[in-house]
Order: structure tokens, then C-alpha cells, then sequence
């Protein structure tokens, strides 16, 4: 091929907007794709497992956010925001593959009450002294909120703008700062005592 | 003027922390928070609140996470098979129109005539070398993404802001003939060509092979301009304009499209500027 077909080829594809539905060759899309793992895998995984799945169903669910993000990439889909995306599909499949596991409420109890009381091994004694009883009655509160308060106030932890929130837990953007503002103020009067 | 100023809200410091209040909002709020010492300390409780409830949901869980390269291994090893998927219907089709007897005699005749033109002149020796290299062109503008994927060291931002000295790093020769030779070109005249990181080192890329290629000097985008950009990368990423990861993906994906994103442009800045290709050729090794 000549370099003049070559620029002419590469000209084409590159005429649309960067951020808008731009065709890629397959293997441009897997690299792209497992960039995005990297960045966002620990996040995605920890929310899952924080919304009640098991570490190994939670692994399963992040693959699958993958798998459906090089779909929907090789079919041009939409590039803007794909934070929000995955987020928005990770909460989807894990809620999807939470209730599919209900029948199983004992095994759900068992891994998430391991989650929930996992204090982090790496702190040493005198760490754990100065920080666990503020962040603890901090974990009792979070724990104890409605579900969707508890998922925005996670989803904020992993850096998602309110306006990405509302896309990944189906609220409205008003309801989400509500939400987010009255979870806080119950943190603060636990915070005082 | 403090009376008809009331204090503000919790939750409105709380959306002033976050970045989540319109300009015009967030203005009043710091031009307030400025003047009182009362929500200006309780802002900070605030932040320190908000910060210390994320630590707290994220320590918690982190513990449990496994490493994540098993994992990555598995999506990798689905996302080539799903590729492989997505290619076998044309390899079907076409196996189909074979086993069809009158073009399976149709193609038979083709291939058997294919072979005798191969063996009647087939290259040998340089100038047969020099033939594939020329089957480029000036050389791939993009890399092949099978043979350079990217490659890049865990760095974090400071680590690669450390210097504002250019990173200079030529690959051995041996790994750069390797480059040539996975390439396909063999021979090919390296003067022509830098052995370039796809991800610059200045942004963490490494001297793996898979984030080397063979780049052309001469086409119009060539080393030069990808050197542009690079620089370009290095400094958004060093004023905090741009994430790391970011460039880092921007650049193995499509250093082209992303040289016009950030530039804003659709063709090379210094197309054609023999000065600066005369300076920065340097001696290849």
C-alpha cells in the first residue's frame, strides 16, 4: 500500500469528532479496553462488593462491564463519559446477579458481614487506635443507611460527580444531592458524639 | 450586613466542597466563606468529614480485592476470543464459496498460478528485503496493535514530572532490529526510521518491545510531530491539566487522533519544516 492510500485511509477515519462514535479496528478497541480495566477495575470492584456481592461474584460482574464495553465500542457506541458507563453497568449486572443469588441469602450474609467487618490487616495497633473508632461509628452509620443513599454516598467516594451518580442509580440529579447532604449530616451527629 | 448575611448551609458548603455548585454559586459561597470565620471552620470539618468517610469505605474494602492480573489475564484472553469470534464468519464464508466445485476448480487454478508467479520471481538477497520494507511505504503511521500494544511502568505523576529534561532513550540495537524484524522490515533503511516508544518514557511507557515500533521521518506524521505531542502530553499531565492514565491511553490508542485533539488541529503543526527534521535526525543506535 502506498503511504498517499495510506494517509487517505487514516484521514477518513479520523474525520468525525474524537469523543463522538468513531470506527476502530478490534484490536485498537481491546487495548483501549484494557486500559480502562486498569483504571477502573479496583473501583468498580469495590463498589460491587459494597453493594453485597461476594469478591469472586464481584470479579465475574467487572469482567462482564468489560466484555460489554468492547460491544459497545465495536458497535460505535457513545465515548462520552464512559466513567459513568461502566459504573452505570457494573451496578446494573451486580444488582442483577445479587438478587439472582437470593435463594442463596445465607452464603450473601456470610461475604458481605466479611466485608463489612474486614478492618484493614495493614494498620498497625497504634493506627488502628487513633483512626478505627471515628472511621468505625462512621462504617456503623454508612451501613446503616437506606440502600440508595448508601450507594450514592459510595459512588461519590469513588469520585463520581453527582450528575454520574444519578445516570448509574436512576435518580434524579436533585434527588442525588439530597441524598448525598442528608447522609452527610447523619455522619456529622455521629462525627460530634 | 453579617445579621442580613446568615451563615450557610451545611449542605451547601457540603456541594461547594464537591465542585458541585453552579459557578455562579460557588462564587457567592467562596466570597462569603472568605469574609466568616464560622463556615469557613465548618467547611473544613466538612472536608475533612467527606475525606475521612471515603477512607474509611475504602479501606474497608480493600483489603479483600485480590491482585488484579489474573483478572486482566482473563479479559485479555475473552477479548481476543470474542475478536476471533467476530472474524470467523468471513474465514466460514469464504471456506463455504471453496468447497463449491466449480470455484473450488476456479480457485485451485488461481492458487497453483499464484505459486508459479511466487517461485518464477521470488526476490532474494537485499534487494528482495528492500521490497518488503517498501510494501510499507514510509513505514505503518500507526502501530500495528498486535505487535505494539503499549507498555508502561507504574509510575505516579510526580515520578514522571521529577525532570522537565527531555527523556532521550534509544532502545539497544539488537532490540531495534527485533522492531524492524517483527515489522517485516528487514533491511529497510534505518536512517530513515526512529525505533520510537509508543508511550513515551516521559509519560512512564517502557523500552518493552511491545511499545516499540519502527516510525517514519518522513511521512507527514512522522517522529517529529509524534515528538510534539509527547512534550505536549508531558506538560498537560505536569500542570495537572491532564491525567496520566489518560495520556498514557490516548496516546496507544491513536497517537494521530490524539495529536489532533490536543492540538486542536488536523494537520501537523511542523509538517514539512526541514530544519527541524534536519536537527532531530539523529544517527540511529
Amino acid at each position: 500500500m502506498s503511504t498517499r492510500t495510506q494517509n487517505a485511509a487514516i484521514d477518513l477515519a479520523l474525520t468525525g469528532p474524537i469523543d463522538a462514535a468513531v470506527p476502530h479496528a478490534p484490536e485498537m478497541i481491546e487495548r483501549e479496553v484494557i486500559v480502562l480495566f486498569d483504571e477502573f477495575r479496583d473501583r468498580l470492584l469495590r463498589y460491587v462488593v459494597s453493594i453485597g456481592l461476594s469478591v469472586h461474584d464481584g470479579e465475574d460482574v467487572v469482567q462482564e462491564v468489560f466484555l460489554n464495553l468492547f460491544r459497545h465500542l465495536k458497535l460505535g457506541g457513545p465515548r462520552a463519559n464512559l466513567r459513568g458507563w461502566v459504573f452505570r453497568v457494573a451496578h446494573n449486572l451486580a444488582l442483577k446477579q445479587r438478587n439472582g443469588r437470593q435463594k442463596q441469602q445465607a452464603r450473601i450474609a456470610a461475604d458481605t458481614g466479611a466485608a463489612a467487618t474486614a478492618i484493614d490487616p495493614r494498620a498497625n495497633p497504634e493506627e488502628q487506635l487513633a483512626n478505627s473508632q471515628r472511621q468505625q461509628r462512621l462504617q456503623v452509620v454508612m451501613q446503616a443507611l437506606p440502600e440508595l443513599d448508601r450507594w450514592c454516598l459510595y459512588l461519590r467516594a469513588e469520585g463520581l460527580r453527582y450528575r454520574e451518580i444519578a445516570g448509574v442509580v436512576g435518580m434524579s440529579l436533585g434527588a442525588v444531592s439530597n441524598s448525598i447532604a442528608k447522609s452527610m449530616e447523619r455522619l456529622m451527629r455521629a462525627d460530634r458524639r | 450586613m453579617r445579621a442580613r448575611n446568615p451563615h450557610l448551609t451545611d449542605a451547601e458548603l457540603l456541594w461547594g466542597a464537591d465542585g458541585e455548585l453552579s459557578s455562579r454559586r460557588a462564587r457567592k459561597l467562596q466570597a462569603h466563606i472568605a469574609e466568616c470565620d464560622t463556615c469557613r471552620a465548618r467547611m473544613k470539618q466538612i472536608e475533612n468529614l467527606v475525606a475521612t468517610a471515603a477512607h474509611s469505605y475504602r479501606d474497608t474494602l480493600d483489603s479483600p480485592l485480590p491482585p488484579a492480573a489474573a483478572s486482566r489475564a482473563a479479559l485479555q484472553s475473552r477479548l481476543a476470543a470474542e475478536s476471533e469470534a467476530h472474524r470467523a464468519p468471513r474465514i466460514r464464508e469464504l471456506a463455504a464459496i471453496l468447497r463449491a466445485p466449480a470455484w473450488g476448480y476456479v480457485a485451485g487454478v488461481l492458487v497453483l498460478g499464484a505459486i508459479w508467479l511466487a517461485l518464477r520471481y521470488q526476490p532474494i538477497g537485499p534487494a528482495g528485503r528492500n521490497e518488503v520494507a517498501g510494501a510499507y511505504g514510509a513505514g505503518p503511521l500507526i502501530p500495528d496493535a498486535n505487535l505494539t500494544p503499549g507498555a508502561v511502568a507504574i509510575v505516579t505523576v510526580n515520578q514522571v514530572c521529577a525532570t522537565d529534561e527531555p527523556v532521550e532513550r534509544r532502545p539497544p540495537l539488537s532490540v531495534q532490529q527485533a522492531v524492524f524484524h517483527e515489522y517485516g522490515m528487514d533491511g529497510a533503511p534505518a536512517q530513515e526510521y526512529e525505533v520510537d516508544h509508543l508511550i513515551t518514557p516521559a509519560l512512564g511507557g517502557t523500552d518493552d518491545i511491545r511499545n516499540l515500533w519502527p516510525e517514519s521521518y518522513s511521512s507527514d506524521w512522522n517522529a517529529h510531530v509524534k515528538d510534539e505531542l509527547e512534550d505536549h502530553l508531558h506538560n498537560l499531565v505536569c500542570e495537572g491539566k491532564l491525567d496520566l492514565a489518560t495520556a498514557q491511553r490516548d496516546m496507544a490508542t491513536n497517537w494521530i487522533s490524539a495529536y489532533k485533539k490536543y492540538f486542536h488541529t488536523d494537520k501537523p503543526l511542523l509538517h514539512n519544516s526541514s530544519l527541524i527534521t534536519d536537527r532531530k535526525r539523529l544517527p540511529n543506535g
